[in-house]
């Protein structure tokens, strides 16, 4: 077992150290698991994704059921992911000191796979968005596409030992992912697994022509289901006085949740889909749209905030 | 009127797929096709992000 992998099975406990095979598979063949993922909800793949093993597939592809019943489960404990807003997310990367929070269930409503576990706090690792090359087609950022940041150690760094499609960054490189990513339009999703050591594990900057995640979470709004593995960042967007009904913000809303008022010439946002992500905020070239804290979409994971609460 | 996907601006995404209560949406050599069956709610149309859905008014020549 080489440095990395040691690092990666010693970060298990004995208890729960079933997890460490997952995590491994997942870390190792991310985009093949993505692959089968996505093959699960009849959706068309990209073919040039490399082929493994068949007792491989099959390992990766029972493991990919287990995560993928769980993400369409509002009850989730698994795998469950929170929306964050820019500042809230820059915060997140830029933690300089160990810290072990387990965030209240008002933050990130499931019960299990809250904690925030940072001890490297400087380990990034970021790589080609597994979604968005799985997928048929992305028209949504060039290649290399890279959109997805794992933080903290033992996983940071196996990710990029051990996955030929990530690298170490540094903070300042995460933080300005996070902002290109963000002007592009996309979400950010902070991503909580079991199998991660039940911890926040990764940021991703998400679109819902791709995210698989926000794929689900949009399906299920569809069909009329109530909750969602993804949980909204706790502020909720407000069309101001200055909308002019230009219509730029519901090209970009990810959630479907902005349409034109009755009259044509104004933005309305639906309270129940906003997600607050601030995509339409900062987005809206008349500044005419602003997020606010709206205590019924949950607590905001916003790091000053926590400390200050856990004291 | 008819429903109709540009296979030009499809990029496969499967939101149209997910949004249709019918389950009227497939994916054929990567691109969505309508089958029979669809009620014209316009609801795939909504949930298209890439602008590949068309409604087309009746006695319009499809491109």
């Amino acid at each position: 077992m080489d440095q990395k992998t040691k690092a990666l099975f010693d970060f298990y406990s004995k208890e729960n150290k079933s997890d460490f095979f997952n995590a491994y598979l997942y870390m190792k063949y991310l985009y093949q698991f993505e692959l089968l993922f996505m093959k699960s909800l009849r959706l068309p793949v990209n073919a040039g994704i490399e082929q493994i093993d068949p007792p491989l597939e099959d390992m990766l592809q029972a493991y990919m059921s287990i995560v993928r019943d769980a993400a369409g489960n509002p009850e989730t404990d698994v795998y469950h992911a929170k929306v964050v807003q820019l500042e809230d997310a820059r915060k997140l990367v830029s933690v300089d000191v160990d810290l072990q929070i387990e965030v209240p269930e008002t933050v990130v409503p499931f019960k299990l796979a809250r904690d925030i576990l940072l001890k490297q706090t400087d380990s990034f690792a970021v790589g080609t968005c597994p979604c968005r090359l799985a997928q048929a087609e992305c028209t949504c950022m060039p290649p290399p596409m890279e959109a997805c940041l794992f933080i903290g150690d033992p996983h940071a760094s196996f990710m990029a030992e051990h996955n030929p499609r990530y690298r170490k960054v540094s903070r300042d490189e995460a933080v300005h992912i996070l902002t290109d990513c963000h002007e592009r339009g996309f979400v950010h999703c902070a991503y909580f697994k079991k199998d991660m050591g039940s911890r926040l594990f990764a940021i991703c900057n998400c679109c819902s022509c791709c995210c698989g995640g926000i794929k689900v979470h949009n399906l299920l709004n569809a069909k009329g289901k109530t909750g969602s593995h993804v949980a909204p960042s706790g502020y909720v967007a407000v069309v101001g006085e200055a909308c002019t009904g230009c219509q730029e913000c519901l090209e970009f809303c990810q959630f479907n949740a902005i349409s034109l008022d009755d009259t044509g010439d104004r933005a309305v946002i639906s309270f129940d889909k906003c997600m607050g992500c601030g995509v339409c905020e900062d987005l809206c070239p008349g500044e005419a749209i602003k997020l606010r804290v709206e205590p019924s979409k949950g607590g905001i994971l916003d790091l000053d905030e926590l400390r200050r609460y856990l004291g | 009127m008819a429903i109709r996907v540009n296979p030009d601006k499809c990029v496969g995404c499967g939101n149209c797929m997910f949004a249709c209560l019918e389950d009227v949406i497939e994916f054929i050599d990567q691109k969505a096709h309508i089958k029979e069956g669809c009620t014209l709610c316009g609801d795939c149309y909504d949930a298209c992000t890439s602008d590949a859905i068309v409604i087309q008014a009746s006695g319009q020549v499809s491109k």
